[in-house]
């Protein structure tokens, strides 16, 4: 049963304009962040969301969890259309999904003890009978998370950079949300605290049964946490699999660029490695590419490629994937 | 070792380099042995705080006044430690370019491109006029990729990517014959990042530089690197030829630092870390620096680890 | 690098060493000794203060003597003993002004700063048009309106400095409130007050710190204009800017000293106030303050 379902969600950031601009009625314009996806994530499932920046995979977190409001679309959780929700029942629901940051140092406020800071959910959603029960449940979390009890009357810069990030994870967690967004919690971390982190999330998740959204750039964490990926290009799904599909048998050629270029800690199979590098960079998203978003990057650009954008459309191994390479039967 | 025909372009002999904070000195470089061959790419890697930037940024003496150097940096032929200011600046640039991680931070975004270059071919050939060093810098800039009538532009109307071609192009107009690149690709994403390290490898082959190549990032250097140094609370533990490092690692935190890297093969679901963390560069405990979290701990390792000689490389334990 | 925020608690040790170290330090030692004095004078004036300060216990006018070591005013009052129980009205309407102008600015500061939008365009235009006006005018407007007494002084030298404070609270939270630790907050549930007051008033509130000394010279300075210009303390309580005004009729008769000794303890005063306050800038402020 799904828990999350997202549908053609899209998010335009206005551009602001100067004085000048608005004095010469130049139009308004927007960077289309997210520009119409469409998923949905089943409870206990893990969907990872990969792509460069400005991709809108970071976009796409803050959305589902209503951070910011969305353009347009919708965003079922648990059967209730959230992007209606007034303020106060919006807030409410916050206990049930949760966030961990990429960075802890900023995740945290720096006047804010490391208990009071873990604390602060629990008073918020009336968790807990007194001040004694609240200390005591974060405690509990703080082990949960292996950190050491003194921590408790810290500030987030007395800690190391694993530290606090298992602090985010414990705030997080405390409130036992069901479903929760993973923004690049992994990615400021040292390669030996990355994996201890790794492997602490997925002993959380299986323990406290948690559905993620797990963005990342790094497709090798994916491996271990993700039951499906979605790659992402300009606001838009590419192609949608398993990890095996992606990393093996990548069909869309950005998947393919994307796989391709991950710099992997083996020199023969960095040797051996088939190197597929597009030119140039990410374009612009106030004005991306008319037909297929990578068209011009694309080195099997076809003519109906700049014309016509290709929907996602089921492979018979179970992917999604949007490009016309594949649409001709 | 035996240095035969290669040239040595740079070498370290029991380099330290102690840095001042409000807390005492940071004895972030703790006495580090390497040389690096005409042409060739080292890597030094390490995880953050092992000393591996202030090692880069070392050699070029870019740290706060205040800050402690010893040993041994030969430079071309000079040792450059005890050289001062004026005479360090005819170092930077000429004989050792350097790249940062953030091209954002490192190049002034309100001087135009043109400018920049021009600055920095003016401080080693104070006559140079505005048309040959534009001359030179439409010439670099074409190298790295860069359409020449972009340099009438600013730092900041480029993109990432471009912008860390500039900082290439940058350190490399003065034909210096070493490469300092820190973290030069962490900033970028993993496309921008493969295309800026093609880049940099075929300007290494096609002028024939050196290129010290600072990262944490162990799937970089297995790309670009011919040697590779392990840095671990400011000491290189092991340095070896790059397939030694990867297949015959010698030192325990060589070992499971390379168990510990999350890899792509969907077989493999193993996941390792190493227990612990770094020792305080503040306050360094004696003896092996890796005894507290190394599996294979001895008596023997109160005391302060021997460097063994490994057939291309070293390990310290 | 980890980002380091200044807390008091772990840089006091830095801070003393500072202190005694650097001419910024002895800037704040020899500043806040003399605001020290003062505030002893203010406390303890009827203990050291030799005379009653609104009795005539003398001749009129007569020259600083071993009887009268500052002399006595035209109406044969002790002018030492009015420079002593001086300080009392100058320090409690400066410290009051400074508050009061600190409890009106931070909390419009805050809310302008995070609602946004109209509220904060009005609100800003206010505050605005209100900083722009010269202070002294403003002070003297005010007070004009209000009458003498303490507290309407204290009130019109508030407004002069309330929109220093808003604008200072105002700009700092509208950078911090787009800071990761709020989105955080409101993705835990956290109220609108909630995030304002736990997690934004702590983030902002070392910037006005520096500023709230800093003003206090300034506050001291404009009451003694104030009263100078006869809008203060109604007399015959003792105040140095109405004892100057009331001296400098008499400078013509070569009673020196019935303007000298008030004006020295405004100058002595506000001297203390902004030694220590840009001492304290300094040693607060790690971007002006050079790395050693």
């Amino acid at each position: 049963m799904s828990l999350l379902r997202v549908s053609k969600l899209k998010k335009y950031f206005a551009v602001k304009r100067s004085a000048g601009e608005i004095l010469l009625r130049v139009p308004q314009r927007y960077v289309k962040a997210v520009d119409g996806i469409s998923f949905e994530i089943n409870e206990g499932e893990t969907f990872g969301l990969v792509g460069e920046s400005g991709s809108g995979k970071t976009t796409t977190g803050r959305l589902v969890l209503r951070l910011i409001e969305p353009t347009e679309g919708t965003i079922e959780f648990d059967g209730i259309d959230i992007t209606r929700l007034s303020n106060r029942d919006m807030r409410l629901l916050r206990n049930k999904m949760q966030v961990i940051f990429q960075d802890p140092m900023a995740a945290l406020n720096p006047y804010m003890k490391i208990g009071d800071a873990v604390k602060h959910g629990l008073e918020i959603h009336n968790i807990g009978k007194n001040e004694q029960e609240r200390k005591k449940i974060v405690l509990e979390m703080l082990e949960k998370v292996n950190l050491q009890p003194e921590i408790y009357s810290r500030y987030p810069h007395e800690l190391s950079g694993g530290q606090r990030q298992r602090v985010v994870i414990a705030r997080a967690l405390i409130l036992k949300p069901r479903f929760v967004v993973a923004d690049e919690a992994l990615a400021m971390l040292d390669v030996s605290v990355r994996s201890q982190l790794l492997k602490l999330l997925l002993d959380l998740k299986r323990e406290m049964n948690l559905t993620f959204l797990f963005i990342t750039h790094d497709l090798a964490t994916t491996k271990y946490m993700c039951n499906r990926i979605g790659v992402m290009y300009l606001g838009k799904f590419v192609e949608i699999g398993t990890y095996k599909h992606i990393y093996e048998s990548p069909m869309h050629p950005y998947t393919k660029a994307l796989i391709s270029a991950i710099p992997e800690p083996d020199p023969n199979i960095m040797n051996s490695k088939k190197r597929f590098i597009p030119h140039g960079e990410v374009p612009n998203p106030i004005n991306p590419p008319k037909g297929c978003r990578f068209h011009p990057r694309c080195p099997f650009s076809m003519d109906i490629c700049t014309s016509l954008e290709p929907q996602l459309i089921n492979m018979q191994d179970g992917r999604t994937i949007a490009c016309h390479l594949y649409n001709s039967h | 070792m035996s240095y035969a025909k290669d040239e040595i372009v740079l070498k370290a002999q029991g380099l330290k380099i102690h840095y001042h904070t409000q807390k005492g000195y940071v004895r972030a470089v703790d006495g580090i042995d390497l040389f690096v061959r005409k042409g060739e790419t080292i890597g030094v890697v390490g995880e953050s705080g092992c000393g591996k930037s202030t090692f880069g940024q070392g050699i070029l003496k870019l740290l706060p006044a205040k800050t402690k150097y010893e040993g041994e940096l030969l430079v071309g032929t000079t040792n450059v430690i005890p050289l001062d200011e004026k005479e360090m600046k005819k170092v930077r640039g000429k004989i050792v370019g350097m790249i940062f991680q953030d091209p954002m931070t490192s190049l002034n975004p309100i001087v135009k491109v043109e400018k920049l270059f021009h600055e920095t071919l003016k401080e080693h050939e104070p006559n140079i006029s505005m048309e040959i060093s534009r001359e030179r810098t439409a010439r670099i800039l074409e190298k790295v990729g860069i359409e020449p009538e972009r340099m009438r532009e600013y730092p900041f109307q480029f993109s990432g990517g471009m912008r860390q071609r500039v900082m290439i192009a940058l350190a490399l107009v003065l034909n210096p014959d070493i490469v300092i690149a820190d973290e030069p690709t962490t900033s970028l994403d993993v496309i921008v990042q493969a295309q800026i390290l093609e880049l940099l490898d075929e300007l290494r082959r096609s002028y024939n530089t050196s290129v010290i190549l600072i990262t944490h990032d162990l799937g970089v250097v297995a790309q670009m690197a011919d040697r590779i140094a392990v840095m671990y609370a400011g000491q290189i533990v092991e340095q070896n030829i790059k397939n030694k490092i990867y297949y015959q690692p010698k030192h325990p935190y060589t070992k499971l630092l390379l168990k510990s890297i999350p890899n792509t093969n969907p077989k493999d679901l193993q996941l390792n870390f190493i227990p612990g963390s770094p020792p305080s560069l503040l306050d360094v405990p004696p003896g092996c620096r890796f005894a507290s979290r190394c599996p294979f701990k001895m008596t023997v390792c109160e005391k302060e680890p021997p460097v063994f000689e490994i057939d291309e490389g070293q390990v310290k334990c | 690098m980890v980002k380091n925020k200044s807390f008091l608690s772990e840089r006091i040790g830095e801070f003393v060493r500072d202190l005694t170290g650097s001419g910024t330090g002895r800037l704040t030692i020899v500043g806040s000794s003399i605001l020290i004095f003062f505030i002893v004078l203010a406390i303890f004036a009827p203990y050291i203060a030799p005379y009653d300060p609104t009795e005539k216990v003398g001749l009129s006018l007569e020259p600083p003597s071993r009887q009268f070591w500052f002399g006595t005013d035209n109406l044969g009052r002790d002018i030492l003993s009015r420079v002593i129980y001086g300080s009392r009205i100058a320090l409690s309407i400066s410290f009051m002004g400074v508050a009061i102008a600190f409890l009106i600015g931070v909390p419009l500061g805050l809310f302008s700063g995070y609602l946004g939008g109209w509220v904060d365009r009005i609100l800003t235009l206010i505050m605005d048009a209100m900083y722009i006006f010269p202070g002294l005018v403003l002070a003297i407007a005010i007070a004009a309106v209000l009458g003498p007494g303490v507290i309407n002084i204290s009130l019109s030298i508030a407004v002069v400095y309330a929109p220093t404070y808003f604008r200072i609270i105002r700009n700092q939270v509208a950078s911090v409130k787009s800071e990761l630790y709020v989105e955080a907050a409101r993705a835990l549930g956290a109220k609108n007050w909630e995030i304002l007051l736990k997690y934004i008033f702590p983030n902002v509130l070392p910037s006005v710190v520096v500023v709230l000394s800093m003003n206090l010279a300034d506050a001291l300075m404009t009451e003694a204009g104030l009263s100078f210009l006869g809008l203060g303390i109604a007399p015959p309580t003792p105040d140095w800017g109405f004892d100057l005004s009331s001296g400098q009729r008499f400078v013509l008769s070569r009673a020196w000293w019935g303007i000298l000794f008030p004006g020295l303890a405004i100058v002595f005063a506000a001297l203390g106030f902004s030694m220590f306050s840009e001492g304290i800038n300094e040693l607060l402020n790690p971007t002006i303050r050079e790395r050693r």
